[in-house]
Protein backbone atom coordinates (compact mmCIF):
# COMPACT_ATOMS: atom_id res chain seq x y z
CA UNK A 1 0.00 0.00 0.00
CA UNK A 2 1.84 2.71 -1.39
CA UNK A 3 2.17 6.62 0.05
CA UNK A 4 1.35 7.70 -3.09
CA UNK A 5 -1.37 5.72 -3.99
CA UNK A 6 -3.30 7.00 -1.02
CA UNK A 7 -2.73 10.47 -1.72
CA UNK A 8 -4.19 10.12 -5.08
CA UNK A 9 -6.86 8.71 -3.82
CA UNK A 10 -7.46 11.81 -1.62
CA UNK A 11 -7.08 14.16 -4.19
CA UNK A 12 -8.96 12.05 -6.40
CA UNK A 13 -12.42 12.38 -3.86
CA UNK A 14 -11.65 15.81 -3.45
CA UNK A 15 -11.99 16.46 -6.62
CA UNK A 16 -14.88 14.59 -7.11
CA UNK A 17 -16.73 16.24 -4.22
CA UNK A 18 -15.96 19.34 -5.44
CA UNK A 19 -16.47 22.45 -2.41
CA UNK A 20 -18.70 20.20 -0.90
CA UNK A 21 -16.05 18.33 0.67
CA UNK A 22 -14.79 19.32 4.36
CA UNK A 23 -12.30 16.17 5.35
CA UNK A 24 -11.44 13.00 4.34
CA UNK A 25 -9.38 10.55 6.43
CA UNK A 26 -8.71 6.57 5.10
CA UNK A 27 -7.69 4.35 7.99
CA UNK A 28 -6.90 0.47 7.65
CA UNK A 29 -9.79 -1.88 7.83
CA UNK A 30 -7.83 -3.85 10.02
CA UNK A 31 -6.28 -2.08 12.39
CA UNK A 32 -8.74 1.40 12.15
CA UNK A 33 -5.14 3.33 11.83
CA UNK A 34 -5.23 6.84 9.84
CA UNK A 35 -3.08 6.70 6.66
CA UNK A 36 -4.04 9.56 4.93
CA UNK A 37 -6.47 12.43 4.81
CA UNK A 38 -7.19 15.76 5.67
CA UNK A 39 -9.19 17.98 8.43
CA UNK A 40 -9.57 15.38 10.56
CA UNK A 41 -8.15 14.30 13.85
CA UNK A 42 -6.50 10.97 14.97
CA UNK A 43 -9.29 9.90 16.98
CA UNK A 44 -11.93 9.72 14.38
CA UNK A 45 -11.03 7.24 12.10
CA UNK A 46 -10.78 4.83 15.29
CA UNK A 47 -14.43 6.25 17.16
CA UNK A 48 -16.07 5.48 13.27
CA UNK A 49 -14.30 2.19 12.97
CA UNK A 50 -15.84 1.37 16.25
CA UNK A 51 -19.64 2.70 15.26
CA UNK A 52 -19.47 1.00 12.14
CA UNK A 53 -18.63 -2.31 13.88
CA UNK A 54 -21.45 -1.84 16.15
CA UNK A 55 -23.59 -1.14 13.36
CA UNK A 56 -22.50 -4.17 11.64
CA UNK A 57 -23.08 -6.31 14.65
CA UNK A 58 -26.81 -4.67 15.14
CA UNK A 59 -27.57 -5.55 11.76
CA UNK A 60 -26.64 -8.87 12.25
CA UNK A 61 -28.44 -9.55 15.26
CA UNK A 62 -31.41 -7.62 13.32
CA UNK A 63 -31.41 -10.19 10.53
CA UNK A 64 -29.42 -8.42 8.01
CA UNK A 65 -26.45 -7.83 6.39
CA UNK A 66 -24.73 -4.42 7.00
CA UNK A 67 -23.38 -3.19 3.63
CA UNK A 68 -20.01 -1.53 3.05
CA UNK A 69 -21.27 2.40 3.78
CA UNK A 70 -23.51 4.16 6.13
CA UNK A 71 -24.17 8.12 6.11
CA UNK A 72 -25.23 10.10 9.05
CA UNK A 73 -26.33 13.57 9.26
CA UNK A 74 -24.64 15.92 11.71
CA UNK A 75 -25.07 19.27 12.78
CA UNK A 76 -23.98 21.26 9.35
CA UNK A 77 -22.43 19.08 7.24
CA UNK A 78 -23.29 14.88 6.41
CA UNK A 79 -20.51 12.37 7.37
CA UNK A 80 -19.93 9.29 4.79
CA UNK A 81 -18.41 5.95 6.04
CA UNK A 82 -17.21 3.32 3.64
CA UNK A 83 -15.69 0.36 4.49
CA UNK A 84 -14.16 -2.05 2.24
CA UNK A 85 -11.30 -5.06 3.21
CA UNK A 86 -8.48 -3.24 3.38
CA UNK A 87 -9.29 0.50 3.51
CA UNK A 88 -11.98 2.60 5.14
CA UNK A 89 -12.78 5.70 4.51
CA UNK A 90 -15.08 9.06 6.30
CA UNK A 91 -16.11 11.89 4.33
CA UNK A 92 -17.33 15.17 6.25
CA UNK A 93 -19.58 17.26 3.39
CA UNK A 94 -20.85 20.31 4.09
CA UNK A 95 -24.92 20.22 4.78
CA UNK A 96 -25.97 21.09 1.45
CA UNK A 97 -24.55 18.15 0.22
CA UNK A 98 -28.30 15.93 -1.62
CA UNK A 99 -28.04 12.56 0.08
CA UNK A 100 -29.30 11.24 -3.11
CA UNK A 101 -26.44 12.43 -5.04
CA UNK A 102 -24.04 10.69 -2.08
CA UNK A 103 -25.51 7.72 -2.45
CA UNK A 104 -25.45 7.72 -5.89
CA UNK A 105 -22.30 9.55 -6.44
CA UNK A 106 -19.91 9.95 -3.94
CA UNK A 107 -20.27 6.64 -2.36
CA UNK A 108 -19.53 4.12 -5.72
CA UNK A 109 -16.50 6.51 -5.87
CA UNK A 110 -15.44 6.18 -3.04
CA UNK A 111 -15.49 2.16 -3.48
CA UNK A 112 -13.43 2.94 -6.27
CA UNK A 113 -10.87 5.14 -4.61
CA UNK A 114 -10.30 2.53 -1.62
CA UNK A 115 -10.13 -0.56 -3.66
CA UNK A 116 -7.43 1.06 -6.45
CA UNK A 117 -5.44 2.30 -3.66
CA UNK A 118 -5.38 -0.81 -1.82
CA UNK A 119 -4.57 -2.91 -5.19
CA UNK B 1 -43.23 26.03 94.13
CA UNK B 2 -40.15 25.45 94.45
CA UNK B 3 -36.72 26.11 91.58
CA UNK B 4 -34.59 23.26 91.73
CA UNK B 5 -31.39 21.91 89.85
CA UNK B 6 -32.80 18.82 87.57
CA UNK B 7 -29.89 16.57 87.35
CA UNK B 8 -31.72 13.86 85.55
CA UNK B 9 -30.34 14.72 82.15
CA UNK B 10 -29.16 17.82 80.12
CA UNK B 11 -28.68 20.53 82.62
CA UNK B 12 -31.52 22.67 83.33
CA UNK B 13 -34.04 24.78 86.20
CA UNK B 14 -37.32 23.21 86.49
CA UNK B 15 -40.31 24.00 88.99
CA UNK B 16 -42.32 21.97 91.10
CA UNK B 17 -45.19 22.31 93.02
CA UNK B 18 -43.36 21.73 96.62
CA UNK B 19 -46.85 21.68 98.08
CA UNK B 20 -47.99 18.39 96.52
CA UNK B 21 -44.24 16.51 97.62
CA UNK B 22 -44.35 14.02 100.31
CA UNK B 23 -43.48 15.42 103.56
CA UNK B 24 -41.35 13.77 106.47
CA UNK B 25 -43.20 11.40 108.93
CA UNK B 26 -42.59 13.93 112.06
CA UNK B 27 -42.58 17.24 110.32
CA UNK B 28 -45.10 19.71 111.36
CA UNK B 29 -46.78 21.83 108.35
CA UNK B 30 -45.00 25.35 109.44
CA UNK B 31 -48.05 26.76 107.79
CA UNK B 32 -50.77 24.70 109.75
CA UNK B 33 -52.43 26.50 111.88
CA UNK B 34 -52.47 24.35 115.10
CA UNK B 35 -48.32 25.55 114.36
CA UNK B 36 -48.76 29.04 115.08
CA UNK B 37 -49.22 30.60 118.52
CA UNK B 38 -51.93 32.54 118.47
CA UNK B 39 -51.28 36.77 120.14
CA UNK B 40 -53.41 35.72 123.16
CA UNK B 41 -51.07 32.80 124.16
CA UNK B 42 -49.11 34.24 127.32
CA UNK B 43 -45.08 33.60 126.77
CA UNK B 44 -44.52 30.68 129.19
CA UNK B 45 -41.18 30.64 131.25
CA UNK B 46 -39.62 26.97 131.51
CA UNK B 47 -37.09 25.97 133.78
CA UNK B 48 -34.76 23.77 132.90
CA UNK B 49 -34.23 20.15 134.61
CA UNK B 50 -31.12 19.92 136.43
CA UNK B 51 -28.85 16.90 135.42
CA UNK B 52 -28.70 14.20 138.19
CA UNK B 53 -25.06 14.47 140.47
CA UNK B 54 -22.67 11.29 140.72
CA UNK B 55 -20.38 13.53 143.15
CA UNK B 56 -22.21 15.33 146.38
CA UNK B 57 -18.87 17.33 146.98
CA UNK B 58 -19.44 18.65 143.53
CA UNK B 59 -21.35 21.94 144.17
CA UNK B 60 -24.34 22.29 141.86
CA UNK B 61 -24.06 24.30 138.76
CA UNK B 62 -25.87 27.42 139.48
CA UNK B 63 -29.37 27.59 137.56
CA UNK B 64 -29.31 28.79 133.99
CA UNK B 65 -31.27 31.97 133.29
CA UNK B 66 -35.09 30.83 132.16
CA UNK B 67 -35.66 30.52 128.55
CA UNK B 68 -38.06 32.61 127.04
CA UNK B 69 -39.78 31.81 123.99
CA UNK B 70 -40.61 34.64 122.31
CA UNK B 71 -44.23 34.59 120.79
CA UNK B 72 -43.63 35.65 117.06
CA UNK B 73 -45.92 37.89 115.50
CA UNK B 74 -48.73 35.44 113.53
CA UNK B 75 -47.87 34.97 110.45
CA UNK B 76 -51.38 34.67 107.76
CA UNK B 77 -52.24 31.34 106.86
CA UNK B 78 -52.16 31.01 103.00
CA UNK B 79 -55.10 30.94 101.00
CA UNK B 80 -55.74 27.99 99.19
CA UNK B 81 -56.28 29.17 95.81
CA UNK B 82 -52.79 30.70 96.30
CA UNK B 83 -51.26 27.46 97.00
CA UNK B 84 -53.50 25.46 94.20
CA UNK B 85 -51.52 25.75 91.46
CA UNK B 86 -52.36 27.72 88.17
CA UNK B 87 -52.61 26.12 84.81
CA UNK B 88 -50.83 28.30 82.38
CA UNK B 89 -53.43 27.03 79.13
CA UNK B 90 -56.27 28.58 81.28
CA UNK B 91 -54.98 31.76 82.56
CA UNK B 92 -54.20 32.47 78.87
CA UNK B 93 -57.61 30.99 77.65
CA UNK B 94 -58.88 33.33 79.93
CA UNK B 95 -56.64 36.04 78.46
CA UNK B 96 -58.03 35.43 75.07
CA UNK B 97 -61.25 35.59 76.23
CA UNK B 98 -61.17 38.79 77.82
CA UNK B 99 -60.31 40.10 74.42
CA UNK B 100 -58.16 43.19 75.36
CA UNK B 101 -54.67 41.97 73.71
CA UNK B 102 -52.85 44.12 71.32
CA UNK B 103 -53.89 42.94 67.68
CA UNK B 104 -51.34 45.23 65.62
CA UNK B 105 -49.22 47.85 66.33
CA UNK B 106 -50.25 51.62 67.08
CA UNK B 107 -48.91 54.51 65.31
CA UNK B 108 -47.33 55.65 67.98
CA UNK B 109 -45.62 52.52 68.87
CA UNK B 110 -43.96 52.24 64.94
CA UNK B 111 -42.95 55.91 65.59
CA UNK B 112 -41.45 55.03 68.43
CA UNK B 113 -39.88 52.09 66.89
CA UNK B 114 -38.48 53.77 64.12
CA UNK B 115 -34.70 54.31 63.51
CA UNK B 116 -35.12 58.17 62.68
CA UNK B 117 -36.49 60.73 65.87
CA UNK B 118 -37.43 63.08 63.45
CA UNK B 119 -38.46 61.14 59.76
CA UNK B 120 -41.48 59.74 59.87
CA UNK B 121 -41.30 55.73 58.94
CA UNK B 122 -42.95 54.23 56.59
CA UNK B 123 -43.48 50.50 56.82
CA UNK B 124 -42.88 48.60 54.42
CA UNK B 125 -45.83 46.87 52.40
CA UNK B 126 -45.62 43.42 53.43
CA UNK B 127 -46.13 40.96 50.80
CA UNK B 128 -48.30 38.70 52.58
CA UNK B 129 -48.17 34.68 52.53
CA UNK B 130 -47.37 33.13 49.17
CA UNK B 131 -50.67 32.33 47.34
CA UNK B 132 -49.87 28.77 46.22
CA UNK B 133 -49.56 26.19 48.83
CA UNK B 134 -46.20 24.77 50.29
CA UNK B 135 -46.44 21.79 47.43
CA UNK B 136 -46.85 23.89 44.64
CA UNK B 137 -43.68 26.16 46.04
CA UNK B 138 -41.54 23.33 46.90
CA UNK B 139 -42.50 21.52 43.41
CA UNK B 140 -41.61 25.07 41.71
CA UNK B 141 -38.78 25.77 43.63
CA UNK B 142 -37.27 22.86 45.00
CA UNK B 143 -36.85 23.30 48.54
CA UNK B 144 -40.21 25.29 49.37
CA UNK B 145 -39.69 28.27 50.93
CA UNK B 146 -36.25 27.48 52.36
CA UNK B 147 -34.68 28.38 48.77
CA UNK B 148 -35.73 31.91 48.75
CA UNK B 149 -33.33 33.14 51.86
CA UNK B 150 -29.34 32.89 50.15
CA UNK B 151 -28.33 31.83 53.96
CA UNK B 152 -30.20 28.29 53.03
CA UNK B 153 -29.35 28.01 49.71
CA UNK B 154 -27.44 24.67 48.75
CA UNK B 155 -24.51 25.20 47.13
CA UNK B 156 -24.46 23.29 43.74
CA UNK B 157 -21.22 21.78 42.50
CA UNK B 158 -19.75 23.53 39.03
CA UNK B 159 -21.16 20.56 36.72
CA UNK B 160 -24.38 19.58 38.52
CA UNK B 161 -27.66 19.54 37.06
CA UNK B 162 -31.12 19.11 38.51
CA UNK B 163 -32.59 16.49 37.83
CA UNK B 164 -36.27 17.29 36.17
CA UNK B 165 -38.57 14.41 35.29
CA UNK B 166 -40.26 14.52 31.98
CA UNK B 167 -43.64 12.93 31.60
CA UNK B 168 -44.37 12.81 27.69
CA UNK B 169 -47.72 11.37 26.23
CA UNK B 170 -47.34 9.41 23.32
CA UNK B 171 -50.45 8.61 21.63
CA UNK B 172 -50.45 5.34 20.03
CA UNK B 173 -53.09 5.93 17.72
CA UNK B 174 -51.46 8.68 16.02
CA UNK B 175 -48.24 6.57 16.33
CA UNK B 176 -50.37 4.22 14.07
CA UNK B 177 -51.71 6.62 11.75
CA UNK B 178 -48.56 8.33 10.94
CA UNK B 179 -46.72 4.65 10.27
CA UNK B 180 -49.53 3.47 7.71
CA UNK B 181 -49.45 7.15 5.90
CA UNK B 182 -45.62 6.07 5.64
CA UNK B 183 -45.81 2.60 4.17
CA UNK B 184 -48.91 4.69 1.75
CA UNK B 185 -46.01 7.51 0.64
CA UNK B 186 -43.25 4.74 0.40
CA UNK B 187 -45.32 2.11 -1.24
CA UNK B 188 -43.98 -1.04 -2.40
CA UNK B 189 -40.58 -0.56 -1.53
CA UNK B 190 -41.44 -0.21 2.24
CA UNK B 191 -40.02 -3.51 3.61
CA UNK B 192 -40.07 -2.86 7.62
CA UNK B 193 -40.84 0.31 9.80
CA UNK B 194 -40.99 0.72 13.43
CA UNK B 195 -40.78 2.81 15.87
CA UNK B 196 -39.40 2.78 19.91
CA UNK B 197 -39.33 4.40 22.80
CA UNK B 198 -35.89 6.35 22.71
CA UNK B 199 -35.37 6.32 26.47
CA UNK B 200 -35.90 2.17 26.93
CA UNK B 201 -35.60 0.83 23.14
CA UNK B 202 -38.97 -0.51 23.47
CA UNK B 203 -40.98 -1.32 20.50
CA UNK B 204 -44.15 1.09 20.15
CA UNK B 205 -45.13 0.44 16.34
CA UNK B 206 -44.48 -1.53 13.83
CA UNK B 207 -45.44 -2.39 10.41
CA UNK B 208 -43.98 -5.14 8.07
CA UNK B 209 -41.94 -8.52 9.03
CA UNK B 210 -40.12 -7.06 12.75
CA UNK B 211 -38.77 -9.28 15.11
CA UNK B 212 -38.95 -7.59 19.28
CA UNK B 213 -35.60 -7.23 19.52
CA UNK B 214 -35.21 -5.52 16.24
CA UNK B 215 -36.09 -2.01 17.85
CA UNK B 216 -34.15 -2.57 20.59
CA UNK B 217 -30.91 -3.15 18.59
CA UNK B 218 -31.54 -0.21 16.24
CA UNK B 219 -31.68 1.64 19.44
CA UNK B 220 -28.78 0.58 20.91
CA UNK B 221 -26.57 1.25 17.52
CA UNK B 222 -28.18 4.87 17.60
CA UNK B 223 -26.97 5.45 21.06
CA UNK B 224 -23.65 4.02 20.50
CA UNK B 225 -23.41 6.35 17.29
CA UNK B 226 -24.70 9.19 19.15
CA UNK B 227 -22.00 8.40 22.07
CA UNK B 228 -19.13 8.22 20.10
CA UNK B 229 -19.83 11.33 17.72
CA UNK B 230 -17.97 13.52 20.49
CA UNK B 231 -15.00 11.72 20.81
CA UNK B 232 -14.30 11.28 17.09
CA UNK B 233 -14.28 15.19 17.21
CA UNK B 234 -17.31 15.34 14.96
CA UNK B 235 -20.28 17.43 15.28
CA UNK B 236 -23.68 16.75 17.26
CA UNK B 237 -25.87 14.14 15.31
CA UNK B 238 -28.67 15.28 13.82
CA UNK B 239 -32.26 13.93 12.75
CA UNK B 240 -30.82 10.64 9.78
CA UNK B 241 -28.33 7.84 10.16
CA UNK B 242 -28.92 5.76 6.51
CA UNK B 243 -27.79 2.32 6.99
CA UNK B 244 -26.52 0.60 4.10
CA UNK B 245 -28.21 -3.34 3.93
CA UNK B 246 -27.02 -6.12 2.11
CA UNK B 247 -29.69 -7.14 -0.89
CA UNK B 248 -30.17 -3.53 -2.41
CA UNK B 249 -31.60 -2.24 1.20
CA UNK B 250 -31.38 1.01 2.99
CA UNK B 251 -32.29 1.69 6.65
CA UNK B 252 -33.06 5.11 7.41
CA UNK B 253 -32.73 5.29 11.21
CA UNK B 254 -34.37 8.54 12.65
CA UNK B 255 -33.96 10.16 15.52
CA UNK B 256 -37.14 12.33 16.03
CA UNK B 257 -36.86 13.56 19.25
CA UNK B 258 -36.10 12.80 23.12
CA UNK B 259 -38.84 10.35 23.11
CA UNK B 260 -39.05 8.74 20.10
CA UNK B 261 -36.46 6.64 17.18
CA UNK B 262 -37.66 4.73 14.68
CA UNK B 263 -35.95 2.80 11.76
CA UNK B 264 -37.75 2.64 8.25
CA UNK B 265 -36.27 -0.27 6.04
CA UNK B 266 -36.83 0.18 2.14
CA UNK B 267 -36.07 -1.92 -1.03
CA UNK B 268 -33.78 0.33 -3.10
CA UNK B 269 -34.96 -1.25 -5.91
CA UNK B 270 -38.00 -0.07 -5.92
CA UNK B 271 -38.39 3.03 -4.13
CA UNK B 272 -36.17 6.58 -5.42
CA UNK B 273 -33.84 7.73 -2.71
CA UNK B 274 -34.12 11.40 -3.29
CA UNK B 275 -38.02 10.98 -3.11
CA UNK B 276 -37.83 8.83 -0.30
CA UNK B 277 -35.16 11.36 1.83
CA UNK B 278 -36.92 14.42 0.59
CA UNK B 279 -40.61 13.30 1.04
CA UNK B 280 -41.59 11.01 2.87
CA UNK B 281 -38.86 10.67 5.74
CA UNK B 282 -39.11 14.01 6.61
CA UNK B 283 -42.99 13.83 6.48
CA UNK B 284 -42.74 10.75 8.66
CA UNK B 285 -40.46 12.24 11.49
CA UNK B 286 -42.91 15.34 11.17
CA UNK B 287 -45.93 13.25 12.21
CA UNK B 288 -44.01 10.74 14.76
CA UNK B 289 -42.77 14.30 16.04
CA UNK B 290 -46.77 15.22 16.62
CA UNK B 291 -47.44 12.38 18.62
CA UNK B 292 -45.36 12.41 21.66
CA UNK B 293 -46.88 15.58 24.01
CA UNK B 294 -44.79 16.75 27.58
CA UNK B 295 -47.16 17.72 30.21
Amino acid sequence: MAPAALDSAVEALRQRAGDSLVAIDIWESASALSLAGFGMTPATGPMLHRVTEDLRLAARLAGSILDDYHVFTVTGGVVVVVTRPHLSSALLLTADAQLGWVLSDVIPAVRAALDDASA
Amino acid sequence: MALFRDRRAFPRWSFIDSSALARPRHAKDENSPESVPTPDEPMVEEAPELEPTIEAATPPEPATAPLIHAVPDPEPVRAVAEVAPVSWIEERRAWFAAGDWPTEASKDAVQLAGTHPDRPYIPPVHAGLPADGPAEVRARHGRGFASLTRRHRRKRHAHEQVQVQRRTDIDIAALEAALDSAASTVGDGLVDVVVWHATTGLALASRGQVSPEHASLWHGATREVRAALPHADLPDAASYHLVGLADGRLAVLLHTNRDLGACITVDLDLVAVEALLTTAVPQLNDALAATSREY
